[in-house]
C-alpha cells in the first residue's frame, strides 16, 4: 500500500516537472519575433517610400477629379449658353455694336465726323484738334453760330452720334457779333480687341443681358449709314 | 493538425527495413505482407525504428515552431492586405481621374468649336459695359443750357451771357438784367428750385444800362441724365 503511494507521488511530481518544463519552453523568445519584427520594419520603409507618397497622390488625384468636375459643369453650362444664341443675330449685332464702338478709331475719322456735324448745323470752326489718348480719341473743339445751332450742335454731337462720344467742360457764351461760340472737350472711345482668343474658363455673360444697349447702338448705327 | 501529423511520422517512421523471416513457431501463421512503403505499427513484429521517438522537449519545439509560422504569415498577409489596398485605391484614383480628364476634353473640344460665338458674344458684352460706364454719369447739356433759360424767362428780362458746364455738374453762369431786383429775383429762383443743388452770387454790379451779375452753384443730375 506504502510502495503504491510513493510512486504515484513520484509520478505526479513527474507529471508537475514535465508541465513546468513545456512552460518555460513555450515562452516567446527573439527568434521567434524575427519575422513579424521583419514584417513591421519593412511596412515602415514601405509607408515611407511608397504607400505615404502614394496615398498623397490619391488625395491629389481626388482633388484633381473635384475640380475636373466643376470644369466640366461649367463647361456644359457654356456649352448651352452657347446653344441659346441665334448665330444670325448675333452675328448682326457684334457688327452694329463695332460701329458704333470700332476696334480702332482713327483721328482722321472722328475729326471728320465732328466737322461735318458742324457744318450741316451752319456753324464756322474756331478750334478743332485730335489725339489718341487710352481707348479714345480726345480733342478741344469751339465753333460759332446761332444760338438754336449751338443747341443743337450740343445736342446732336452727345445723343444722335454714331460713335460713342463724352463731352466735357462744355462753355456756351455770347459773342459781340450776337453769335455764340462753343467750346468743349469731345471724347470718342474705341475698343481694341485682343488678338489672343479668349479663356473657355473666363467667365462668360451673355450679350442677351444687355439688349436695351444693344438697340440703342442699332439706333446709332442707322445714323451712321 | 499539424502536430499530429508530426506524432504520426515520428512514431512510424518510412525507412527501408529489410523483411525479417518470420519466427519459427509450432504453430505455422501466415507470413507478414510488409513493403517499404508501409508503415509498420509500433509494437508490430520484429522491426527496427531507427529514429528515435521524439521526447516532449522536441514535441513542444515544434509545436511552437508551428505556431510561430502562423504569426509570420499573418503579417506578411496583413503588410499584403495594406499594400494592395493602398495601392488598389491609388490606381483607382487615377483610372476616375483619367476618365474625367477624357470627358472634359470632349466637353473642351465641342466648346472650343464654338469659339467664334464667345469672342463675338465678348466683343458686344465689353462694348456695352463700356458704354454703361461712360453714360453712367453723363448728362444733357442741352437740358441744361434750357433750364437756364427758362429760370431767366420766368424772371423777366434777364440774358445770359455765358454759361459754363463742367463735368462734376459745377456751374457758372454770367449774364445782365435790367435792376438789382431782377438779379435778386433770379438767384431766388435758382435757390429754391429742386435741379440746383447750391448757388452762389459771385459777383453783382449795377450800372447805366442795367445791372451784371455772375452765379455759381451745383447741379443736381436727376432732370438732366442721358436715357
Amino acid at each position: 500500500m506504502g510502495l503504491l503511494t510513493s510512486q504515484s507521488k513520484q509520478k505526479k511530481d513527474q507529471e508537475v516537472a514535465a508541465i513546468s518544463h513545456k512552460l518555460k519552453k513555450t515562452k516567446l523568445s527573439f527568434s521567434d519575433l524575427v519575422i513579424p519584427i521583419a514584417s513591421g520594419v519593412l511596412f515602415i520603409v514601405l509607408a515611407f517610400a511608397v504607400f505615404i507618397p502614394m496615398i498623397s497622390s490619391a488625395f491629389d488625384y481626388l482633388d484633381e477629379i473635384k475640380e475636373t468636375n466643376e470644369k466640366i459643369e461649367q463647361l456644359t453650362k457654356l456649352n448651352k449658353q452657347l446653344d441659346i444664341l441665334d448665330d444670325n443675330q448675333l452675328n448682326e449685332d457684334v457688327l452694329v455694336s463695332r460701329q458704333v464702338i470700332p476696334k480702332i478709331l482713327l483721328v482722321s475719322n472722328f475729326v471728320y465726323y465732328l466737322d461735318e456735324l458742324a457744318k450741316e448745323k451752319r456753324l464756322t470752326i474756331s478750334e478743332l484738334s485730335s489725339s489718341d489718348s487710352i481707348n479714345g480719341v480726345s480733342g478741344p473743339l469751339g465753333y460759332t453760330g446761332a444760338y438754336d445751332d449751338v443747341i443743337s450742335f450740343l445736342e446732336d454731337v452727345q445723343s444722335v452720334s454714331p460713335y460713342m462720344i463724352r463731352l466735357e467742360n462744355v462753355e456756351v457764351s455770347a459773342r459781340k457779333d450776337e453769335t455764340w461760340s462753343i467750346s468743349l472737350q469731345v471724347s470718342g472711345y474705341y475698343i481694341l480687341e485682343p488678338e489672343k482668343e479668349p479663356s473657355v474658363y473666363a467667365a462668360f455673360q451673355p450679350y442677351t443681358e444687355y439688349e436695351d444697349i444693344v438697340e440703342i447702338f442699332k439706333t446709332k448705327a442707322a445714323n451712321l449709314d | 493538425m499539424n502536430n499530429t501529423q508530426t506524432q504520426n511520422s515520428n512514431v512510424s517512421p518510412q525507412q527501408s527495413v529489410q523483411p525479417t523471416p518470420a519466427p519459427v513457431t509450432p504453430n505455422t501463421q501466415p507470413p507478414l505482407k510488409t513493403t517499404l512503403a508501409q508503415p509498420q505499427k509500433a509494437p508490430q513484429a520484429e522491426g527496427f525504428n531507427l529514429i528515435p521517438a521524439m521526447s516532449e522537449e522536441e514535441k513542444v519545439k515544434i509545436k511552437k515552431k508551428n505556431t510561430l509560422n502562423i504569426g509570420s504569415i499573418l503579417s506578411i498577409i496583413a503588410l499584403a492586405s495594406v499594400a494592395i489596398g493602398i495601392v488598389g485605391f491609388n490606381i483607382l484614383s487615377k483610372a476616375q481621374l483619367n476618365s474625367k480628364k477624357a470627358s472634359l476634353s470632349r466637353v473642351e473640344k465641342t466648346v472650343n468649336s464654338k469659339m467664334d460665338k464667345i469672342v463675338a458674344n465678348n466683343a458686344i458684352v465689353e462694348r456695352a459695359k463700356l458704354y454703361t460706364q461712360v453714360k453712367k454719369d453723363s448728362f444733357s447739356h442741352k437740358k441744361i443750357i434750357e433750364f437756364f433759360t427758362e429760370i431767366a424767362n420766368k424772371t423777366g428780362a434777364i440774358s445770359f451771357r455765358s454759361m459754363d458746364i463742367s463735368e462734376t455738374l459745377g456751374f457758372e453762369i454770367a449774364g445782365t438784367g435790367p435792376s438789382l431786383e431782377r438779379v435778386a429775383r433770379l438767384w431766388y429762383l435758382f435757390g429754391i428750385h429742386e435741379n440746383i443743388k447750391s448757388i452762389n452770387l459771385n459777383s453783382v454790379s449795377k450800372n447805366d444800362t442795367g445791372a451784371t451779375f455772375s452765379f455759381e452753384g451745383e447741379l443736381n443730375i436727376t432732370n438732366f441724365s442721358n436715357e
